[in-house]
């Protein structure tokens, strides 16, 4: 399995290489799909500052699991105290909320906010790139893919937009460093074209081999003011228990 | 004919913890049409007798007939039915009913009787003509109130004869009156026995009014004592060209005594 | 009867003064009945033909997609109107209901609201123009303006904008993309109650294509009665349209085409769960390749005649296309045939089946036409119904919002593909509506009745003085011959007249006082102002319940007087004339 992907990169950067221009947006979302399908399982400690204009700042903080292969994860909050011990567990199709005061689940839809958040359920479920968006494609039909310089790092530019109708965002603007294809920015649009939110992913660590964004930034761009600040800590790549993604573990959590 | 017939009554009413003895055995029998007086001092058992023949009190131990009717073991529905039809009342405190006017307290009774046959106009015209018979025709609008006391009673006398009873009683009917007022009213009661042949039974303590009684009984602690026919009511009996004695026949068997 | 009626009345007037302070007790009471019952009714009312048709119709049929509350398209919305419209009784009007939740941003700050799109028929213009602050109608109604709103004067305030200023809007789509709108205020009303100004306008159009829905599709269809009355009304009426709208099975007829061959065709979708599964493997044989899997996109199972006709082999491509119901378009979609397959239960029938997700995904965006000639259909009593996929699904009727809430997470957790219908009262989507509407009525009840219990231990007692007065008078008529159960009547008549005249008063006062209090303009944006009706006490007092409260007290006099009246006729006659005060 390990020489197949070898021989996968290898082709692919080769296809790079040979062409001696611009990879097709195509390839490079591919790519990008790879990288975070070769993480595989995760765990790791998440604090999200959210900074909403004249309503200050809100600090939550969560542990993440996650296990591609069977596609579960689990989201345990830790703060604030409200919502402690409160949970998202998702295995499959299935994806319950828990209430730690009431002991209950509940089943939620992919439509659902999360936390009172933007983010919905849907969000969390595992979909590749290439299911969701494809290339914008230019004048003669060909995909365009720009090559600039982000700050300082050498980056492409290319445009997405979705093919099915229930992604939050039906356009996407990457800016993906040259050198690894890791995503920095990403802006992101509704249907009728306003730019809602631009996403930052200015720090990368690598663990185990496996590229893993540690902060990243998003700026609410049409309520100005509105940012929300993600760090990740405690990241770990180690194969997780399969009981981590049951109902009793997240029971048994708030115990 | 014995429009009253009583045997052996006894009337005992508990008082505390002991027994008055009001009536201790009276035999009594009054002929139809006649004018019969009671008398005897308070608490001598008057009352008592008037309320056994007038059905609102019964007796403790003895049987009553009133005319030919044995009311003895009657329930109370017939006991009232027989005071509305047979019975008229006067009561020493007149005892109108405030709210109605004169004629209203006359026609009152004839109301309460339900009778079919006596049509409204039937009803008002013998309220007017008893009204009449005692004098009162210019008063028929008039309250109780309004009216001085012995026309009051005279009322009270129109409404006992309204409904052709067939024996009236009256308690003590002067003793609220004036002697005159009180003469007057006995003259009026007199009168109407004789042109309306009803049997009068009145109690008295007044000596005066013997002189119109066809018979006089006396009464004294619950037990009569004397029975006696009036000379002139027998003489006018007789000029009547009825038997004469007729009236009053009994007597008392003092049983029981304590 | 005369004679005791006329008496009684005649005795309530000797006593003048003590029955005119006990009528006017009683007439208050009355008074206070009959207006909290009119406010109650009133309420009610404006609860029921006003609120919730406001919020949520008497009845409503709701259809959602992909197992989501939130995703609600009805799909073909003249034919879900036809069938209302043919099976529900009584129907004032049957509307879309598209709303959506949406944060606002102003000039001053952000908030957010509730948008709802309006159609302006004759009754909401006049509603407008009552509670018209500022702006134009015209420029809401005229189509010149891109994306005009009328919007109530608090949240403009919030808001910091005024007519003809800009707000810019954010929501999502019916199917949860983002999407945002740069509206023009046009109008600034003046709200009438809080519920009211949390919500702003835009017209039904204009918000249907913002939230993705195309002109034959809507969010919801309300239905509203012409005057609900009876509580049992909407149940019956939904259980009626509950009973009509079994669907029948979602048929595609097209045409299905390889290189040069073509030929009629007639796509279906198989349902994935595992007893459709078993029964599939009964019914259909698959003579080469596989059944297609749950999750693929374009694989096909197609039938022996259809493939034979297109030369199909396992693992081919094919299209298949049809006419649209609406838009006049012709959907064009490539498949794979996985595998072929032949049926006894349909020998000669070029069919494609296909997974619940793949088919209904053209099924529902793109609308077929509606199965003419030439299109296989199939029946009931097919061996294969059961395992196709149906136009829709209903969910079972309920009549509790718990019971509403327990069905959804039941179909939130089915992660059925297609579409679900469910036909709801108010019962279910307002019920704490109904249930404030009730404790309202309990709450006003109580605690006259409580008031009347008071009044009554008044009559008691003016019924047993006036006895112990009459005392003589009871003695008097008993020895004149009137019977005992006359007496009885006498008094309890005394009662009633009394009750029955002040009662009487009291209505008469209450209606007074209603048409004055309703006179008065109050201004409030509490909560309270839910129980005004254009910034007015709305009364809205019944014959019925008026009579019925009228009678019922009667009877509570009655059965009140009835104890004092019976002892008075039991008297004994010589023991009531012997009575001295």
């Amino acid at each position: 399995m390990r020489s197949i992907t070898i021989i996968i990169i290898a082709v692919l950067v080769l296809a790079c290489a040979s062409a001696h221009a611009a990879p097709k947006a195509s390839d490079i979302i591919k790519k990008i799909d790879f990288m975070m399908e070769q993480i595989g399982d995760l765990s790791v400690k998440a604090s999200l500052v959210q900074n909403r204009a004249r309503q200050g700042v809100k600090t939550y903080e969560s542990l993440y699991f996650r296990r591609d292969k069977t596609d579960e994860f689990l989201i345990v909050i830790l703060a604030p105290d409200t919502e402690k011990g409160n949970g998202y567990l998702r295995v499959g199709e299935n994806f319950w909320m828990y209430r730690q005061n009431t002991r209950t689940f509940q089943h939620i839809s992919r439509d659902e906010s999360i936390m009172g958040t933007d983010a919905k359920g849907g969000d969390f479920e595992k979909k590749k790139l290439v299911d969701l968006y494809r290339p914008l494609p230019g004048a003669g039909g060909a995909e365009l893919v720009a090559e600039e310089m982000l700050g300082k790092k050498p980056v492409y530019k290319f445009t997405l937009i979705a093919k099915v109708n229930d992604v939050t965002y039906p356009k996407q603007v990457y800016w993906v460093q040259r050198d690894n294809f890791l995503p920095l920015k990403i802006e992101s649009y509704s249907l009728s074209g306003t730019l809602m939110q631009t996403a930052y992913y200015p720090k990368w660590t690598v663990i185990d081999g496996k590229y893993i964004p540690i902060q990243h930034i998003y700026i609410d761009e049409f309520e100005k003011g509105n940012k929300t600040i993600v760090e990740l800590s405690g990241i770990s790549t180690e194969r997780l228990d399969p009981k981590i993604f049951t109902k009793a573990y997240l029971e048994n959590l708030s115990k | 004919m014995d429009i009253i017939e009583m045997k052996n009554i006894k009337k005992d009413y508990p008082l505390g913890e002991t027994i008055v003895h009001a009536l201790r055995g009276v035999d009594l029998s009054v002929e139809e049409g006649g004018f019969i007086s009671i008398i005897g001092p308070s608490g001598s058992g008057k009352t008592t007798l008037l309320n056994i023949i007038g059905c609102i009190d019964t007796a403790t131990e003895g049987s009553v007939k009133i005319a030919d009717e044995d009311i003895t073991a009657l329930d109370d529905k017939k006991l009232t039915n027989i005071r509305l039809f047979k019975v008229g009342f006067i009561f020493q405190t007149f005892n109108l009913i405030p709210v109605l006017n004169l004629l209203e307290n006359v026609e009152f009774p004839l109301l309460l009787m339900k009778d079919k046959s006596w049509s409204r106009t039937d009803i008002r015209a013998r309220a007017e003509k008893c009204i009449d018979d005692v004098g009162l025709k210019d008063f028929m609008e008039h309250r109780p109130a309004e009216l001085s006391g012995g026309q009051r009673q005279r009322v009270a006398i129109a409404r006992a004869l309204v409904t052709k009873p067939q024996i009236v009683l009256a308690d003590e009917p002067t003793a609220n009156l004036d002697s005159e007022t009180g003469a007057n009213i006995l003259k009026l009661m007199k009168h109407l026995n004789e042109t309306e042949n009803v049997t009068f039974v009145f109690s008295t303590h007044d000596p005066d009014v013997l002189q119109y009684a066809s018979q006089v009984i006396k009464i004294k602690d619950g037990a009569i004592v004397e029975k006696a026919g009036s000379e002139r009511q027998s003489r006018s009996r007789q000029a009547k060209g009825k038997s004469a004695g007729r009236g009053v026949k009994g007597g008392s068997r003092p049983k029981g005594r304590i | 009867m005369k004679l005791i009626l006329s008496l009684s009345l005649r005795n309530l007037l000797r006593q003048k003064r003590r029955n005119f302070f006990l009528g006017i007790a009683i007439s208050f009471g009355m008074m206070i009945l009959v207006m909290a019952n009119s406010f109650s009714h009133g309420i009610t009312d404006n609860l029921l033909n006003r609120m919730i048709v406001y919020m949520t119709g008497h009845m409503s049929v709701t259809m959602m997609e992909d197992s989501s509350q939130n995703r609600r398209i009805i799909r073909d919305k003249n034919r879900i109107m036809a069938i209302i419209r043919k099976n529900v009784r009584d129907i004032k009007g049957v509307n879309e209901a598209v709303v959506t939740f949406a944060r606002l941003i102003g000039n001053a700050r952000g908030d957010n609201t509730v948008v709802v799109g309006v159609e302006i028929d004759r009754e909401f213009e006049e509603y407008l123009r009552q509670n018209l602050v500022k702006g134009n109608l015209k420029d809401f109604t005229a189509g010149a303006m891109e994306n005009p709103v009328i919007i109530y004067s608090d949240k403009a305030k919030v808001l910091g904008v005024t007519y003809r200023d800009t707000i810019n809007m954010r929501t999502r789509t019916v199917t949860g993309q983002a999407q945002t709108a740069r509206l023009t205020v046009t109008a600034i009303l003046r709200p009438n109650n809080i519920f009211e100004g949390m919500a702003i306008y835009l017209p039904l159009k204009t918000l249907k294509s913002l939230i993705g829905l195309r002109p034959h599709e809507t969010g919801e269809l309300q239905i509203n009665f012409n005057r609900i009355n009876d509580d049992s009304h909407a149940k019956r009426e939904a259980d009626r349209l509950y009973a009509k709208l079994e669907p029948g099975i979602a048929v595609i007829g097209g045409e299905a085409s390889r290189k040069k061959a073509v030929a009629a065709a007639t796509a279906l979708g198989f349902s994935g769960d595992t007893e459709a599964r078993a029964l599939m493997k009964k019914r259909l044989s698959v003579v080469s390749g596989v059944v297609p899997d749950e999750k693929s996109e374009d694989g096909a199972l197609v039938s022996r005649k259809l493939a034979a006709a297109l030369g199909i082999r396992p693992g081919d491509s094919f299209t298949f296309a049809y006419d649209t119901k609406y838009g006049n378009m012709r959907t064009e979609n490539a498949y794979t045939a996985a595998g072929i397959f032949t049926s006894d239960a349909v020998p000669d029938a070029k069919l494609i089946l296909l997974n619940e997700k793949t088919f209904y995904k053209t099924y529902l965006e793109n609308l077929p036409k509606d199965p003419v000639a030439g299109v296989y259909r199939l029946g009931k009593t097919s061996p294969l119904y059961a395992l196709l996929a149906p136009e829709w699904k209903l969910l079972p009727r309920t009549h509790t919002n718990d019971d509403l809430k327990i069905k959804l997470a039941n179909m939130t957790r089915s992660r059925w593909k297609g579409p679900w219908m469910d036909v709801r009262t108010m019962y279910e989507s307002a019920d704490f509506i109904l249930t404030f509407e009730f404790a309202l009525k309990v709450v006003a009840l109580v605690a006259v009745l409580i008031l009347f219990f008071i009044i009554l231990i008044g009559v008691i007692n003016t019924l047993r003085m006036t006895i112990r007065e009459r005392t003589r008078e009871i003695g008097t008529i008993r020895a004149i011959g009137m019977q005992k159960s006359d007496v009885k009547y006498l008094f309890i008549t005394e009662t009633v007249l009394l009750t029955a005249i002040a009662c009487l008063t009291g209505i008469a006062a209450a209606f007074i006082l209603m048409w004055v209090l309703g006179l008065f303009t109050i201004e409030t944006e509490s909560l309270l102002s839910i129980l005004l009706v254009d910034r007015h006490l709305y009364f809205l007092p019944t014959a019925s319940t008026i009579l019925g409260y009228f009678f019922l007290i009667l009877v509570m006099a009655a059965v009140t007087a009835y104890f004092p009246a019976k002892r008075a006729s039991n008297l004994s006659a010589v023991e009531a004339l012997r009575h001295f005060e």
